[in-house]
């Protein structure tokens, strides 16, 4: 009996003890639920870092940031633009074999009143046609001298020949290098003397008539002087990228206070010009705006050889800069025309066949802005968070602490909205008041920080947003202090600091 | 990571296949390996000899962490079950498992005593639960300013002991004895310290670490330097001794007491020794970006690089080091109902990583017959609450045949070739064979119940 009960005492030891069922299975349900607190990113940024002095940024003595844009020689003129001789009307003389040389006065042709009093022409010719009714066999020579003309220091004279048996001969001179004393000796303008007659009558008939026609043509001047006339020349148009980094990405709102667009002008023609630029922008959206500049005189050179050059300035007195610069434009066209002599009947102009008119552009951008809810945006076209098939909704909470130091003038408000490109939904989005605008004294400038310290809790529809996202758009709006009613200057030393640190409690398969 | 966490399974689980049941073995006089728990332990034999292998081999697994059923139960959240085994660990939290075989062991009573003798070979692994690494793995840094990773100790050895021990019976009553250890070690390994930190904040993370694993033997086997001749792979130039005492004192007819201090000694470790050290802080406030900077993309490459340099892994060879063992104290109370029926409560304690460990037991003791005696016990261990173990000898001739083994509850379904997951805590074997001899058998003619029936008489 006793070791009946001992047996039953073992075994009962043994085995009486509940025994679990184990489920190898649950292995697969493991997961593990983490709640993470990292930071993630300090970042920082000196305005002295980013913005070096180079062919684009200029510092101030005062450590003020300027943009300066320059195109050395955006167009520019020359000679020919400014004094073109048309082709002469054609002049007829009756010659009288046996009677005596005609001395004629003929006026220089020219447009827009030009009164030349000399100049020295590069190319042309003296077109000549040389007619008479009866033949004479040994052929006859005709003069034609230019009375206040010389041709390397000689008089202009020359001889046409009319050959044996002709009744005609069409013919011509070329007068490069003519140089011509249109003022007569100083008693005229445009004054050309001409002698025409008799040089060798051969066997011709006596009072045999010979007619003689001339015209000048193509004369291209080397150099002129004289009143070039009131006329207007065209401006060639063309076209540039003003491609400022950084101010290029904002899409709106962005007002640039005391701009300055500075037409380098450089004038070695004797030459008063009377300038309408017409500067048009583009902007991203292909929005043309115009500059709507008023009209500005370039100086004449003060005589041959020297050399005038002048700045006109362009900014929002004389122009519609702030507004054209606030729609943030990415390329600007340029045409318009200028004036000639504007408003003048007589003046000294002159010009040399190297004389040239070269307009250059300097765009000066002092950073003295307001900002009213400016826009940067961003869309970020790769983003997934995607962990797998198996881990769906793997975040469970989500919440973003920020802590900033921000020296610069302007609000910083970010909103990030989660897109899914595929249906082209918004699937929800946050708000993040990432930055607030340091105060500034009575100039724009920051005088101190602002330190910000929030986090953004994400709610269940924002995570799920987030993981189900494979796009997103990021949109930056920026205030300039006050709301966007001050104006702020920037300066080399701002700088701010952001940290970011994220909680998360993660839920994941192991 | 699931496999991973099966093959860490199965393998925590193959320790059991070898067991040491010390509770059990502690009042479990009727064989000579009790002297290894207690030198004073009085002895039936007379002289006995254990072979070498047959002799004797042990092993032992204790996870105080949880069970199969406490993380895997049918119809359970797995999930809340990891978090509640987590969160019931505590510094005295851990898995050890180790093995010892007996190489050669005599002894033989003397006039007034015994003397023993045996030379074995052991390996032990202890490991403490990382509880802080593993609530961050499973929590993370979220809600908990300051994480400390420093309740984390690992050590393992291999050492052969020859020991001799004597008994001395002082009185009727009283019985004393000391055990002398000579040790040789093959290797070791242990973390000397353990002091990782990480402080969260919104605006940091800041990880410290102090830590210093100390080896010997293992870069021999990491450098392909294992010395091929025995005599160098078997006995190092690793030498430590230790003592064992005992005591057994006789409380009147019915009661008995014990105690005995174990292992109180230590190893110098000298050959092929490698220390591992990670020394650094690093300060993390986020992925460091200059906005005025267009090429930021190398700051998580720096970020890889400053980590690798701050808790860079130094290899120090050459460092000798000496090492003490674990030392345990065991306490024991017999209560003998009779000539045959004895129930004893036993206290042991060890001492690892600046923690004290305790067990308790309570057990029966029967003696059916001189030849054939049986022990079974209900222990709480480091924690844990569901041991039980059941010990027999059987003394065949001069064949003494011993088995003790703790929590055998699924043996039978094993039996019947079912494969099952042992759902246990703890499992302990012990195992073996030893000629013995105990004399002539001391007639009692009144039939009163022995004082101590089955240990020799004091003479």
């Amino acid at each position: 009996m006793k070791r009946f009960l001992l047996s039953v005492l073992i075994l009962g030891s043994l085995f009486a003890c509940e025994r679990k069922e184990i489920d190898l299975d649950l292995l697969d349900d493991l997961a593990a639920g983490p709640e993470l607190l990292v930071p993630v990113v300090k970042a920082k940024l000196d305005l002295s870092d980013f913005v070096q002095e180079d062919s684009l940024f200029t510092i101030d003595p005062d450590s003020g940031i300027r943009v300066v844009y320059v195109e050395d020689s955006l167009f520019g003129f020359s000679l020919i633009d400014f004094l073109n001789i048309p082709d002469q009307n054609p002049t007829s003389f009756t010659i009288i074999n046996g009677a005596p040389d005609l001395d004629v006065d003929l006026g220089l042709g020219t447009i827009a009143g030009a009164e030349l009093s000399s100049a020295e022409f590069d190319a042309g010719y003296l077109k000549y046609t040389v007619t008479t009714d009866t033949f004479v066999s040994s052929g006859t020579d005709l003069k034609l001298v230019i009375k206040n003309a010389t041709i390397g220091g000689t008089q202009f004279s020359n001889t046409i020949n009319l050959p044996a048996n002709n009744l005609s001969i069409t013919d011509s001179i070329d007068l490069s290098g003519l140089t011509f004393d249109f003022s007569n000796g100083g008693t005229a303008v445009n004054f050309m003397g001409l002698i025409v007659g008799m040089e060798n009558a051969g066997t011709a008939k006596a009072n045999q008539l010979f007619n003689l026609e001339v015209q000048f043509k193509s004369l291209i001047p080397n150099n002129a002087q004289g009143f070039f006339g009131e006329r207007v020349v065209n401006i060639p148009s063309g076209s540039f990228q003003f491609d400022i980094s950084g101010v290029s990405e904002f899409v709106d709102g962005f007002r640039l206070e005391n701009p300055k667009i500075t037409l380098k002008t450089r004038s070695t023609v004797g030459l008063g010009l009377d300038i309408a630029p017409d500067f048009d922008g583009i902007n991203k959206e292909g929005t043309i705006t115009s500059l709507d500049a008023n009209p500005l005189i370039i100086q004449p050179a003060p005589a041959i050889g020297q050399t005038v050059t002048s700045d006109l300035v362009i900014d929002k007195s004389n122009s519609a800069i702030v507004d054209f610069l606030e729609a943030l434009p990415n390329e600007m066209l340029y045409s318009g025309e200028v004036t000639l002599n504007k408003g003048l009947t007589t003046a000294n102009n002159f010009i040399e066949s190297n004389s040239t008119v070269e307009i250059g552009l300097e765009i000066d951008l002092p950073l003295e802005l307001s900002a009213k809810n400016m826009k940067i945006e961003e869309t970020i076209s790769d983003f997934s968070l995607d962990a797998g098939e198996e881990q769906t909704d793997f975040i469970e909470k989500l919440t973003l602490y920020f802590k900033t130091t921000n020296g610069f003038p302007f609000d910083v408000d970010v909103n990030v909205t989660f897109l899914d490109t595929i249906t082209g939904d918004s699937l929800q989005g946050v708000a993040i008041p990432l930055l607030i605008a340091a105060p500034v004294d009575n100039v724009g400038r920051s005088i101190s920080s602002s330190v910000s310290d929030f986090e953004i809790s994400f709610t269940s529809d924002q995570i799920d947003g987030l993981l189900d996202a494979n796009a997103l758009k990021i949109e930056a709006k920026l205030n300039s202090t006050d709301n966007g009613d001050k104006v702020v200057k920037m300066f080399t030393d701002y700088g701010l600091e952001l940290q970011m640190a994220v909680r998360t409690k993660l839920f994941y398969g192991l | 990571m699931k496999k991973a966490f099966i093959i860490l399974f199965v393998l925590v689980v193959g320790f059991s296949a070898h067991a040491q049941s010390d509770l059990l073995l502690y009042n479990f006089s009727g064989i000579p390996q009790n002297f290894s728990v207690n030198p004073a332990s009085p002895q039936q034999t007379k002289w006995y000899i254990s072979l070498p292998a047959i002799g004797g081999v042990s092993s032992y697994f204790h996870n105080s962490g949880f069970k199969p059923s406490d993380l895997l139960e049918a119809g359970t959240d797995v999930n809340e079950n990891l978090d509640n085994i987590i969160n019931g660990l505590n510094e005295r939290s851990q898995i050890t498992a180790g093995n010892s075989i007996n190489l050669l062991g005599f002894g033989f009573q003397t006039k007034k005593g015994f003397v023993n003798f045996k030379v074995e070979q052991r390996t032990d692994v202890r490991f403490q639960y990382p509880i802080d690494l593993l609530k961050f793995v499973q929590s993370g840094n979220g809600s908990d300013d300051v994480l400390n990773f420093n309740s984390f100790n690992v050590e393992a050895l291999t050492v052969t002991t020859a020991a001799v021990g004597y008994q001395h019976a002082i009185t009727e009553r009283l019985r004393v004895a000391a055990t002398f250890k000579y040790l040789i070690g093959q290797s070791h390994a242990y973390t000397e310290r353990v002091n990782a930190s990480l402080y969260s904040s919104q605006d940091s993370l800041r990880a410290d670490a102090d830590i210093l694993v100390r080896t010997s033997g293992v870069s021999a086997v990491i450098d392909d330097a294992i010395p091929f001749d025995i005599p160098s792979f078997a006995l190092p130039d690793n030498s430590g001794m230790a003592f064992d005492f005992g005591i057994y004192y006789k409380l009147g007819k019915k009661f008995d007491f014990s105690a005995s201090v174990l292992d109180i000694g230590s190893i110098n470790w000298k050959t092929a020794n490698r220390d591992y050290e990670i020394k650094g802080s690093y300060t993390f406030e986020g992925v460091e970006i200059d906005l005025g900077d267009d090429d930021n993309g190398s700051a998580a490459t720096a970020l890889g690089d400053s980590l690798s340099e701050a808790f860079k892994l130094n290899e120090i060879d050459g460092n000798s080091y000496s090492r003490r063992l674990m030392p345990r104290v065991f306490a024991g109370l017999d209560w003998n109902l009779n000539e045959k029926n004895t129930i004893g409560l036993v206290y042991h304690t060890r001492y690892w990583g600046d923690t004290w460990f305790h067990d308790y037991s309570v057990n029966y003791h029967l003696r059916l017959a001189r030849m054939f005696q049986i022990m079974m016990n209900y222990s709480i261990v480091n924690e844990t609450y569901d041991n039980i173990g059941l010990g027999f000898d059987l003394k065949l001739g001069p064949l003494q045949v011993f088995l003790l083994a703790d929590n055998l509850y699924d043996i039978d379904r094993i039996a019947q070739g079912q494969t099952v997951v042992p759902d246990i805590n703890s499992f302990n074997l012990h195992i073996g064979v030893n000629f013995t001899f105990y004399g002539k058998r001391e007639k009692n003619k009144d039939k009163k119940p022995a004082e101590n029936p089955v240990a020799p008489k004091a003479s």
